[in-house]
């Protein structure tokens, strides 16, 4: 079904180079180190999260070489008990949220536009803000370090351990801090990947086109915007405990640590898949493309990524199979963890089949893979092991468990992201890695992990403890140890050699042809060195494998004559095309270079630096820069002139995002509520977690009090709610995409009347908020008290919260209206606070009725 | 509303496995709730109440995920057929026919490995007893 791609007329070459040197100016990030301060664009972020996250992987990996050392005999005393918690802490933590998590981020926001035919994410400016707040999160975790005060409880912080009895000092801060700002990065890029993969994909490439790195980068993403709140929400309830005496842990006033237990490993159970995916989805394009033949079994493949998302969330409990669960609901995990293995199952062969027929071209990526293929399997049956009951009680917290968890994690993840950086590496640097220093790597990064990791099966099943700076001589596994150090040591050595060999191929590499792998995807369609918009025009696809349907793709994209080819007004542009179809549905305006990002994310860390120094007053007053740079960001987003139909080519007009229904921001809230509506839910289950254990609830001393100033609340919400609506009806918009047709500006009175509406609405979210207040102070009195109190105050809150903040974007909305940007054919922003308002009004009648119904009905 | 729930849409296709989830999760809460606060304890035809709303809880799901599976396999015969009459043009109903052939394929499979994990979630009910 080779077709071949003819542009109406050829492009007059002098034009041609014009339009290029034009998109060149456009796109290009600015001269200059305030340039790259300012940079949004997606291949100069996303490069930044790959080296940070392999910096993090540098000093993490440093840390473990101390640990290895300490473990090597059984009475060396290279670090003290508590240097060696905090190392271990360290080690697991940059791992797990510095180094796995934002690096795979990192490849997607670089390969993602090129793989789909796009010329940037949709949101540049959030990826941009994303970064900082890895970046920042990270030097924040890391300063601990120069406080003298480095965090200790494990990467997991259970409690009570980690509370402000056992660990008074400020480690346990840091990390709660530190981690859940670096956090909003991996839930910035969901919401980021999400968008760009369903709505940003190049003409023709429908959904069973598009290639499989983009299908695990959808799972995965949704997989985080539902596994990352738990953990977030535990780390703030955690941090309010800590910092202002709350009781949600604590179990002489009805907490419970075990609520701890379940919120962190309803987030670190999936985490492990977070991490798995992406690199599953790598190991897809590089296995077709050195097999040199098109995956096989795609369908599976994508099956088997949709159903570890979801099954991979049944597993949590499997962490907990030692804190006296009844043996049923054990069982029921232990079940979900055999069932997960059956996708995992049909993957792996979906690979093997590909490799079976093809003929497979033994370069270095693919020697990573079959290191894969080998560790990763190996930790995946020993993960089977542990899913079973009675084996887990017989290992748990042995280094049986360490074991599986590296063989898992690094063959599953690191091998495959190895495959990737050398696969993509002539993209990134037009320049080819050498063979023989890489081969050299590899293998000694291959025979020093097996050699670490091998022993430690048996040392664990022996009964070597995990997580503790020794051993007793008795276990006899000294000389174990002393080969996994020994071994460990080796290993460090290849990943120095590969880090050389990139830092050699970037300075003396032979120059790389273009498409150098001959493979079939987008993202080898670009010229090299690779142009900031990728492709001068968006292609057209065809077929799963575009560059081997119609070779002419690449050049055909290199010329500025077909869609987006004519750069429009000065603007970035992308083109947006239908979620199943993939047919143009609009054209997208982006923002350019911006300091917004950076300073947003340097007053966050401010606020949060006053934070953790009890500094209260200042973050509250943190809040004010904070805002405005917020307000600030949000008023910049639309373009009153822009007009409401652009031509994406000749004969092709399109509207603009202001005047489609699928529009970006329409999407971005549809994620985030997702995302807020996981965190709400993970509020509720603590509430309801704690009130199992709580007799009776509330418990004495605290009343639920009388129903008139809860009713009060509930009629100034559901007043609210009506204004809002009646705010949203009085624009008469047109969202069928009409509106973009016949141009209404809509009449200066219905302007006037909606901004009165939205700030009426405004006004009685305040008051709604006032009333819930007062309904609450009398009975339930001060949330230190009791668990009971703790959870009631923190989830009104949470909701008082989201008024406010609903409550601030109807105010935006009604200046918008007021200032023109927003009107009946360009009703985006009030479409999406309208939207937003219904959201916070649902959220609202759920916690009315767990605050004010469910006690009344025991 | 069936519309949006349909083979053919992301939605549908991740629906069974919704279901997977809401079992397991309704599973899970009912027989926490038994253990932690005496729910459904009365033995009832030789076993205790709690253990038959489980099972009940199965049924509806496992029924639920067949119907979307049966469904989703209707669907695919159709876009099978309508396939077969496009031919292999790059028509825009062409390539609906065969999108809707490839998700409605997926959706299917969905839901067999939905069923599977859910009589996999089902077994210890049928060995153990609640609370043990």
């Amino acid at each position: 079904m080779s077709t071949v791609i003819q542009s109406p007329e050829p492009i007059d070459p002098r034009e041609n180079s014009a339009r290029l040197e034009e998109l060149h100016r456009i796109w290009g990030n600015e001269p200059g180190i305030a340039g790259q301060l300012k940079a949004v664009n997606h291949s100069t972020v996303g490069m930044r999260f790959i080296l940070t996250g392999f910096a993090f992987l540098l000093v993490s990996g440093v840390l473990a070489m101390f640990i290895r050392l300490q473990l090597a005999w059984f009475d060396v005393e290279v670090l003290d008990p508590q240097r060696f918690n905090q190392f271990v802490t360290m080690h697991g933590t940059t791992m797990m949220f510095l180094f796995a998590v934002p690096i795979l981020e990192g490849f997607a926001m670089y390969l993602l536009p090129k793989m789909l035919g796009s010329r940037d994410l949709p949101y540049p400016r959030l990826s941009a803000f994303g970064y900082w707040c890895y970046l920042f999160g990270g030097l924040f975790l890391y300063s601990s370090f120069l406080f003298d005060a480095v965090p200790d409880g494990g990467w997991f912080m259970y409690v009570p351990l980690t509370d402000s009895t056992y660990s008074p000092g400020l480690g346990a801060d840091f990390w709660l801090i530190g981690v859940t700002f670096a956090e909003i990065a991996a839930v910035l890029a969901a919401i980021e990947l999400i968008v760009a993969i369903l709505i940003c994909r190049a003409p023709g490439m429908d959904l069973r086109r598009m290639p499989l790195f983009a299908w695990a980068m959808l799972v995965t993403a949704f997989m985080i915007a539902f596994g990352f709140p738990p953990l977030i929400l535990a780390s703030v309830l955690l941090e309010i405990q800590r910092a202002f005496d709350f009781a949600f842990f604590e179990v002489a006033r009805g907490g419970d640590p075990l609520l701890w237990q379940h919120l962190f490993w309803l987030f670190g159970h999936p985490e492990v898949y977070i991490i798995f995916l992406p690199a599953a989805g790598m190991v897809s394009m590089v296995i077709a493309t050195f097999a040199r033949r098109p995956i096989v079994g795609y369908t599976w493949i994508v099956l088997a990524f949709l159903s570890v998302g979801f099954l991979s969330f049944g597993l949590w409990v499997h962490h907990m199979y030692t804190v006296g669960i009844p043996l049923l609901a054990l069982a029921f995990f232990s079940a979900a963890s055999m069932a997960v293995a059956i996708p995992m199952g049909i993957q792996v062969f979906a690979w093997i089949a590909t490799l079976w027929s093809g003929r497979p071209w033994m370069r270095l990526p693919m020697l990573y893979l079959l290191g894969f293929f080998l560790i990763f399997i190996i930790g995946g049956l020993t993960g089977v092991m542990l899913a079973m009951v009675p084996l887990d009680w017989q290992v748990h917290d042995t280094h049986f468990v360490v074991a599986h968890l590296h063989y898992v994690l690094i063959g599953g993840m690191m091998f495959p992201l190895f495959a990737g950086l050398y696969y993509w590496l002539p993209l990134a640097t037009g320049r080819m890695p050498s063979e023989s220093l890489s081969r050299t790597a590899f293998w000694m990064v291959f025979i020093g992990f097996n050699m670490t990791f091998l022993p430690m099966h048996l040392t664990g099943l022996l009964g070597m403890p995990r997580r503790v700076y020794t051993y007793p001589e008795e276990l006899s596994v000294q000389w174990l140890n002393l080969l996994s150090t020994a071994a460990g040591f080796v290993m460090a050595v290849g990943m120095v050699a590969i880090a050389l060999d990139v830092f050699i191929s970037l300075r003396a590499g032979r120059r790389a042809a273009r498409n150098p792998w001959n493979a079939g995807t987008l993202e080898w369609a670009v010229p090299f060195p690779v142009p900031q918009f990728n492709f001068a025009s968006v292609p057209r696809v065809h077929g799963r494998y575009p560059l081997w349907d119609q070779p002419e793709t690449d050049q055909a994209s290199d010329r500025a004559d077909g869609l987006l080819g004519k750069p429009g007004d000065g603007r970035r542009e992308l083109l947006g095309t239908g979620i199943l179809s993939a047919q143009p549905e609009q054209v997208i305006r982006v923002s350019t270079s911006t300091w917004l990002p950076l300073l947003s994310a340097l007053a966050l860390s401010a606020l949060l630096a006053c934070f953790i120094a009890k500094f209260y007053l200042g973050a509250a007053l943190m809040l004010v820069p904070l805002l405005a740079l917020f307000a600030a960001w949000a008023w910049t987003t639309g373009h009153r002139h822009a007009p409401l139909r652009l031509e994406a080519e000749p004969g092709l007009m399109l509207p603009s995002q202001y005047a489609c229904r699928n529009a970006p921001g329409w999407w971005a809230l549809m994620i985030s509520l997702l995302i807020d509506g996981a965190l709400f839910a993970s509020l509720v289950f603590a509430y309801f977690y704690l009130w199992l254990g709580t007799q009776p609830w509330p418990p004495e001393g605290i009343a639920v009090g009388g129903w008139t100033l809860p009713l009060v609340s509930l009629a100034l919400l559901a007043a609210s709610a009506a204004a809002g609506q009646w705010a949203w009806r009085a624009l008469g918009a047109r969202t069928d995409g009409e509106g973009a047709q016949d141009g209404r500006p809509g009449g200066n009175e219905a302007r006037a009347r909606g901004g009165l509406a939205w700030l009426l609405s405004a006004a009685l979210g305040g008051g709604f908020i006032a009333a819930h207040w007062l309904a609450l102070a009398g009975p339930v009195g001060a949330p230190q008290v009791h668990a009971y109190a703790s959870v009631v105050w923190t989830l009104a809150g949470f909701h008082m919260l989201h008024v406010a903040v609903a409550a601030l974007a109807a105010v935006f909305v009604a200046a918008r209206l007021r200032c023109g940007f927003i009107n009946a054919a360009r009703p985006l922003e009030a479409r999406v606070t309208a939207a937003l308002w219904r959201y916070v009004v649902a959220q609202g009648l759920v916690t009315w009725a767990v605050i004010h119904l469910f006690p009344r009905m025991g | 509303m069936l519309e949006k729930i349909g083979p053919w849409r992301l939605t549908g296709m991740a629906a069974p496995l919704a279901l997977w989830a809401a079992h397991f999760l309704a599973v899970y809460i009912m027989q926490g709730l038994a253990c932690g606060e005496g729910w459904q304890r009365q033995r009832v035809a030789g076993a205790e109440m709690v253990t038959w709303w489980l099972l009940l809880a199965t049924v509806v799901a496992l029924a639920l995920i067949a119907w979307m599976g049966a469904w989703a396999l209707r669907c695919r015969r159709r876009a099978a057929f309508e396939v077969g009459a496009s031919g292999e043009a790059d028509r825009p109903a062409a390539l609906a026919a065969r999108r809707r052939r490839f998700l409605s394929t997926l959706t299917t499979l969905v839901a067999l490995v939905s069923c599977i994990a859910v009589v996999f979630t089902t077994i210890p009910i049928l060995l153990l007893p609640p609370c043990a």
